[in-house]
């Protein structure tokens, strides 16, 4: 009865709106307690809504690449505070701290995104965006990306094709690079040619500058009562977590 | 080169939100409502070119190509790479929905000022290029100017991709410096690291500006800088 | 005695969550022959013009092309260079800016220098008819101007074997006998999908009914 609570459909408004308070409290804690309070309410999120966990992991790997690396250098890189001597190498404890709470942050908004908004569907989540008064326009551009990403991308796999039967290969040459650039010209100029076609095909069904939105949401109690426990839950953990006592576990034996 | 959540501090990340909301407005003041099916598709087709890798030596990159979408888009720019940012946190869950905004400024502002800055001297070469139909003047000179006049085209698509990464890459790096001391040495080996994508960006997007300019010409006549007539369309001269 | 350019043995391939395709499928191709390929809507004309270049894989069989037995991707790019593949819509095959370019593209690939590229299409294009095309927009060209191109980008790499796809769809009259006229002339072996009997019998030797996974001689 409970966790079936978690499987009713909610307005999608509602989600995103949640995501994004979520968001703004957890990039605007300061203190390493509270983050990982956050985490693990964020956690909790995940589960009650039975987010696909196995893969939201694998995405959370996929995180820039670069971001991680930045994260691991910081250690090392940041020096103040105590240190660490670790294989002749100086680990600084507030590098440390830092990049484990930036890690907390981070993975707390993915799985809160993942757990609430991870089963909606781009085209559901465009329509909340007009609701939610996002211009028409904008709304519109992003309704025709959804749309035409993967007519694209099949295009250009089929130019692709194309140019390994006739012998292409990846090197670093100036002709292959040349190829890509005019490869990515030609994509951009058949993405053009389509937009004016579609511009054609619209206007000869009536399009005289406005989008008429189809999908209509409906906010019921559910919702109110999803905001309700969600934010007195987020403020139950903050009150719990600042309530800890971590400080120990943050002065590990140090060599200063 | 995004930013991640959490590491920015919250006070840059408010700022930049600000003024990406604001710049987003900005470019859909610009748009008339024929203009949405193409923006969106090439929008689309950034999107898509974003997974091509460019082969160098042993490793490989991906392109950004802001500075090309600047000057094929101009204010539009903003609205386009918005909605690319957003799906991309939106399918693939990364990306960050806090930084957003920082990231869109971060992307978008440089590409837009080398739409300002370039955006004439191609329209000046249009002009040029019109006048050549009718006096097809075999320029004499200096071999560097014969070059050069040669391959204008290609010289301004590689200073606008060229800039326009080098903005995005120092605007990376001065958010990352705002946000702590810790990051500094981050940010510098960000820099270090990127600095070859500089000139390989400027290439790329020189090749693709001189292909686009001579199959579509007329993506770049007849435009007007931030929509106040400034410069005589190419394509009068031409008829 | 004629050579085997591509000899198919036994070859099976199914798309994953559709019924299989081909199964234990034979096919051979001889030097100097043309073969005529029928089927309906997705009997997998295509696909096997994608199994010979190595664009799929069978999931079992043998494919020996050019009389060596192929599997990998380093295989292929051998077979890619003696295979002319013209595709369906020659949209997807011409990138590059200018005619001279995209047909010299694959003379480039194949490590002619820059000099020989150009020499080798500037006859490509004269043998082809297009002499005076070299610098023209293929972008902005006719489709059948650009079938032709295609063509010509293909022969460009001097291929032991053509692989047309529905090379006549889309042409006009005047067009469709030109092409006609150069294939008949080409000496090369040609295996040609398409739905045009008239065109098939003007060319081919013989002709196959691809249907419910398996070759059928007319």
């Amino acid at each position: 009865m409970f966790l079936s609570f978690f499987d009713t459909r909610f307005d999608p408004r509602t989600l995103i709106f949640l995501t994004l308070s979520f968001s703004v409290v957890v990039i605007s804690v300061s203190s390493f307690q509270l983050s990982l309070g956050l985490f693990i309410f964020a956690l909790g999120l995940a589960v009650l809504f039975r987010a696909p966990l196995v893969s939201t992991f694998k995405k959370i790997m996929l995180l820039d690449g670069f971001m991680i690396l930045a994260l691991l250098s910081l250690p090392f890189t940041f020096a103040s505070g105590p240190s660490l001597l670790i294989w002749g190498v100086s680990v600084y404890l507030d590098g440390f701290w830092l990049a484990v709470s930036i890690a907390l942050k981070a993975n707390s908004i993915f799985l809160c995104f993942t757990a609430l908004m991870g089963r909606m569907g781009v085209a559901e989540f465009a329509h909340a965006l007009a609701h939610l008064k996002v211009p028409t326009q904008f709304v519109q551009i992003l309704l025709l990306m959804v749309r035409y990403i993967d007519v694209l991308r099949l295009e250009l796999e089929r130019m692709r094709t194309a140019m390994k039967c006739r012998g292409f290969q990846y090197s670093t040459s100036w002709h292959c690079w040349k190829s890509i650039g005019h490869l990515i010209g030609m994509l951009f100029v058949r993405s053009i040619e389509r937009g004016e076609q579609i511009l054609t095909a619209m206007k000869c069904r009536g399009f005289q500058g406005t989008f008429p939105l189809l999908h209509h949401f409906h906010y019921g109690r559910r919702d109110s009562l999803l905001i309700l426990s969600f934010f007195s839950g987020l403020l139950l953990f903050l009150i719990f977590s600042s309530s800890l006592n971590l400080a120990s576990l943050m002065e590990l034996p140090s060599h200063g | 080169m995004h930013i991640m959540d959490g590491v920015v501090s919250s006070s840059l990340v408010v700022g930049a939100t600000i003024v990406a909301v604001s710049a987003v407005g900005f470019g859909l003041k610009r748009i008339e409502p024929d203009d949405i099916p193409k923006i969106a598709l090439l929008a689309a087709a950034f999107f898509v070119a974003s997974v091509i890798r460019v082969p160098i030596g042993p490793t490989s990159a991906h392109l950004m190509l802001t500075g090309l979408l600047g000057l094929v888009l101009g204010p539009a720019i903003f609205p386009a790479i918005f909605a690319g940012l957003m799906l991309q946190t939106f399918i693939f869950g990364f990306g960050g929905i806090t930084v957003l905004g920082l990231n869109l400024v971060n992307m978008a502002l440089p590409g837009f000022l080398a739409y300002l800055i370039f955006m004439p001297f191609l329209q000046k070469e249009f002009q040029s290029r019109a006048r050549d139909l009718y006096a097809s003047s075999s320029s004499s000179g200096h071999k560097t100017f014969r070059f050069i006049q040669k391959n204008r085209t290609f010289l301004i698509g590689f200073c606008a991709g060229s800039f326009a990464i080098a903005g995005s890459l120092l605007m990376v790096a001065f958010s990352l410096a705002l946000s702590g001391q810790a990051f500094i040495p981050v940010a510098k080996f960000m820099v270090l690291a990127n600095l070859p994508l500089i000139v390989i960006e400027g290439l790329f997007v020189g090749v693709i500006l001189q292909f686009l300019t001579s199959l579509k010409p007329e993506l770049f006549a007849q435009v007007n800088l931030l929509q106040t007539p400034a410069l005589q369309s190419s394509t009068e001269l031409r008829t | 005695m004629a050579e085997a350019y591509f000899k198919l043995q036994d070859i099976s391939f199914s798309r994953p969550g559709f019924a299989p395709l081909f199964s234990e499928l034979n096919f051979e191709v001889y030097s100097r022959e043309t073969i005529g390929l029928v089927g309906g809507n997705g009997a997998g004309k295509t696909s096997l013009f994608h199994l010979l270049m190595g664009l799929l894989k069978p999931s079992s069989g043998e494919i020996i092309a050019f009389g060596k037995t192929c599997s990998s991707e380093g295989d292929f790019l051998d077979v890619r260079t003696q295979a002319g593949y013209l595709f369906q819509n020659s949209d997807d095959q011409l990138f590059c800016p200018t005619v001279e370019e995209d047909v010299s593209f694959g003379p480039l690939n194949l490590g002619q220098s820059h000099k020989k590229a150009i020499e080798i299409t500037t006859k490509v294009l004269s043998d082809l008819g297009l002499s005076g095309f070299e610098k023209r927009i293929t972008h902005h060209l006719s489709g059948g101007e650009k079938r032709l191109v295609a063509l010509a980008s293909v022969l460009a790499m001097e291929p032991k074997v053509l692989l047309l796809d529905e090379p006549t769809t889309g042409l006009d009259e005047l067009a469709y006998e030109r092409l006609t006229d150069i294939l008949k002339r080409l000496d090369i072996s040609k295996v040609i999908i398409s739905h045009d009997e008239t065109f098939l019998s003007a060319l081919t030797e013989r002709t196959y009914r691809l249907k419910a996974g398996q070759l059928h001689l007319l």
